[in-house]
């Protein structure tokens, strides 16, 4: 009697030792082949692709998507998928590491192709503000957009500079080698939204070639800044859950929370709200719908933190998390704008590079 | 009867193990091949040998002592060796510990770490009785604890860096970080918890605290340093003070930079010059520091771009042209304190 029940608990430990060593198995990569200048979205399919939480720091102890020599960026991660942004490599087969941690590598040989930008691909730079006319406070906002072509060879970046509301003709943007100019952009038209951003498309195999720099000032305050500087989000920055801190609630400032689309997927999108003195204590949340805008992005708004979230104003500063609420969790960026009432003055918190 | 006396075996076993002197964490537990990491080794009767000729040693060759702090804790420098694992020996007055394959000499940083540049991260007293204050925010997203390591302990009398700071499961902490010997700094993260770690700097005028919530300032990644770096649409107008700062990647050299500054109307080359910067001691240096050029104010320094209203500017390494950099320029309103940053993008 006693033997057979050693024997049951020698099967019962081999079982659970393997089921906690099984090895992840990867079945399909979708799309198994991208551009070398990385940016690609990598769907990889399989069964036991979530790893196990542990303490160490050492790379294989977290997960990781690994092409050839580079570790990819993971933006959604469940037990049958994973979704990695494929990292630059040079063109030519590399192999696709899918490291799960605490279960071990799945290791496709020659799993992922990368190959040269054809002259038809366009990599797209989200500005997340553009802006130009009068705001709260007797405030006149204005975007200056620069644009530098770094390159040798001429640059027609696909921005829109043509207003809208014209219905005429609209000429090519075209920006001559090491050439700075500064267009005026129009963001997309859509009722009740003050200045989304606007979207510019370059060809991908130029697209290092061309700097842009995006400034919001408030005119009518010209000589006192020189204005707040606003990142230019490139398509590698999207993520499934953005995360922003330090944000304040006293009432001397308004806060607007910004949230862009990767895509044109309808879903709407959770925001919560957290107090960052005490571990993970959610204050408040809310579900906001995405409008599509008609250059094929997504964007939703809350004007005012204080006024959608009342509850925030017993803490002095929160911390708000924005994610999708579908699963897979499509990729998105967000900003905070935060507007003291009295001088105008913009500070910009956006997410953890 | 018999079951009793196993209990009591084991028990004597566990107090036996709980007092002989053991190491409980080596942190960080890798290095460079050339040696010279500060390595926080933490346990239990740590209290050395001073008759051995080679109280800690690490595959072998004899460590450098630190600062033996107290039986818990004692601080060391890795010495060189070649790349591989190494034994990590201790002799202390109870006897001798080993954790074999206690260290790894490798490339740390390119697998096991990342760095993050925090730019700027004093308080100081500035112009015109501004007073600034760098605002720090670090949050662990996870559900494991996460060791970091910055400059956020006192070093006026220790060349240590500050030991690892754990992050507890969706913890966030506002340290405060201090440049490392005139060079500024960053956070060292476990590459394996990256996604998890939120970083983000701020700074602000606190005289002027209710006028402005202040100015994010970017957290910068080793993969975003660049060959060349450019910035554009900067101010020349006298009512701003316009700061150049230049960061290299190489913690323990120095950086010497082109600096160009053109016309941006024109694209025409208005002004050059040169700079450098690099640890003050020679050898000294950390993986979270940073060897840093600034020009304080671009007008006093070249008052030739005074006649272009706006300029761009370019940085390379002038000895090592593929050496990295990252630079960035802060636009002060002299009057309201505004401060407007202007980075690559």
């Amino acid at each position: 009697m006693s033997r057979i029940r050693d024997m049951r608990v020698l099967l019962l430990t081999l079982f659970a030792t393997l089921s906690i060593s099984a090895t992840p198995v990867v079945s399909t990569i979708s799309p198994a082949s991208g551009l070398t200048t990385g940016g690609t979205y990598v769907y990889i399919t399989g069964e036991d692709l979530t790893g196990l939480n542990l303490a160490c720091p050492t790379l294989e102890c977290s997960n990781y998507v690994r092409f050839g020599d580079s570790l990819g960026y993971i933006i959604v991660n469940t037990s049958t998928q994973i979704v990695a942004i494929a990292p630059p490599h040079t063109a030519g087969s590399v192999n696709l590491v899918v490291n799960i941690a605490g279960k071990g590598q799945a290791v496709i040989a020659n799993g992922f192709l990368y190959q040269q930008p054809k002259d038809t691909d366009e990599e797209r730079f989200l500005l997340p503000i553009i802006v130009d006319g009068l705001g709260a406070f007797g405030s006149v906002w204005r975007t200056t957009v620069t644009m530098y072509n770094a390159g040798d060879a001429r640059l027609t970046p696909n921005a829109p500079i043509c207003n809208p509301l014209i219905l005429a003709p609209c000429p090519i943007l075209v920006i001559e080698p090491h050439q700075t100019v500064r267009p005026k952009l129009y963001a997309p038209l859509y009722p009740q939204l003050t200045a989304p951003g606007a979207t510019v498309r370059v060809p991908r195999a130029l697209a290092d070639n061309l700097d842009i720099q995006i400034r919001v000032r408030d005119m009518s305050r010209e000589s006192q800044t020189w204005g707040t500087e606003l990142p230019v989000v490139r398509e590698r920055d999207y993520r499934p859950v953005v995360r922003l801190h330090d944000v304040p609630t006293d009432s001397h400032f308004r806060t607007t929370l910004r949230m862009y689309g990767y895509d044109n997927s309808p879903f709407p999108i959770d925001v919560r709200v957290y107090d960052e003195t005490a571990a993970h204590n959610l204050i408040a949340s809310a579900i906001v719908d995405k409008v599509a805008l008609p250059d094929g992005t997504t964007y939703a708004q809350i004007n005012s933190l204080a006024e959608t979230f009342p509850q925030i104003s017993s803490y002095e500063t929160v911390s708000v998390e924005v994610e999708s609420s579908f699963t897979p969790r499509p990729p998105m960026w967000a900003l905070a704008s935060v507007t003291n009432n009295d001088t105008q003055h913009v500070t910009i918190i956006t997410p953890h590079p | 009867m018999k079951r009793t006396l196993l209990f009591l075996a084991v028990l004597l076993l566990c107090v036996a193990v709980k007092a002989e002197p053991h190491i409980t964490s080596v942190q960080p537990a890798h290095a460079w091949p050339a040696g010279g990491t500060y390595v926080y080794i933490s346990g239990y009767g740590l209290v050395l040998d001073d008759r051995s000729p080679s109280p800690v040693s690490f595959g072998g060759v004899t460590a450098t002592l630190v600062n033996p702090r107290d039986s818990s804790q004692i601080v060391v420098i890795a010495p060189p060796h070649d790349a591989g694992p190494a034994d990590i020996v201790i002799h202390t007055f109870t006897g001798t510990i080993t954790l074999p394959g206690g260290f790894l000499y490798g490339e740390p940083d390119s697998t096991e770490y990342e760095t993050l540049l925090l730019p700027v991260t004093e308080s100081v007293r500035g112009a015109n009785g501004s007073l600034w204050e760098a605002t720090t925010t670090i949050s662990n997203t996870s559900d494991s604890p996460v060791f970091v390591q910055m400059s956020n302990c006192d070093r006026s009398h220790d060349t240590a860096p500050c030991p690892p700071t754990l992050i507890g499961p969706h913890e966030t902490i506002h340290p405060r970080i201090q440049e490392w010997f005139g060079l500024a700094t960053g956070v060292l993260v476990p590459r394996g918890a990256l996604d998890s770690i939120d970083v983000q700097l701020r700074i602000q005028d606190i005289s002027r605290q209710s006028q402005t919530f202040g100015t994010s300032i970017p957290v910068v990644r080793r993969d975003q340093f660049r060959r060349v770096v450019r910035l554009h649409d900067i101010p020349t107008d006298p009512q701003f003070r316009s700061t150049l700062r230049i960061y290299g990647c190489h913690p323990l050299g120095a950086i010497y930079v082109n600096i160009r500054l053109f016309d941006e109307s024109s694209a025409k080359l208005i002004a050059s010059t040169r700079g450098q910067g690099g640890p003050l001691y020679f050898g000294i240096g950390n993986p979270f520091s940073y060897p840093e050029v600034t020009i304080t104010s671009l007008l006093n320094a070249l008052p030739e771009i005074a006649a272009y209203p706006r300029i761009g500017i370019e940085v390379d390494s002038i000895y090592a042209p593929q050496d990295p950099l990252w630079a960035f320029v802060s636009v002060t309103n002299n009057e309201t304190q505004h401060v407007t940053i202007i980075a690559p993008d």
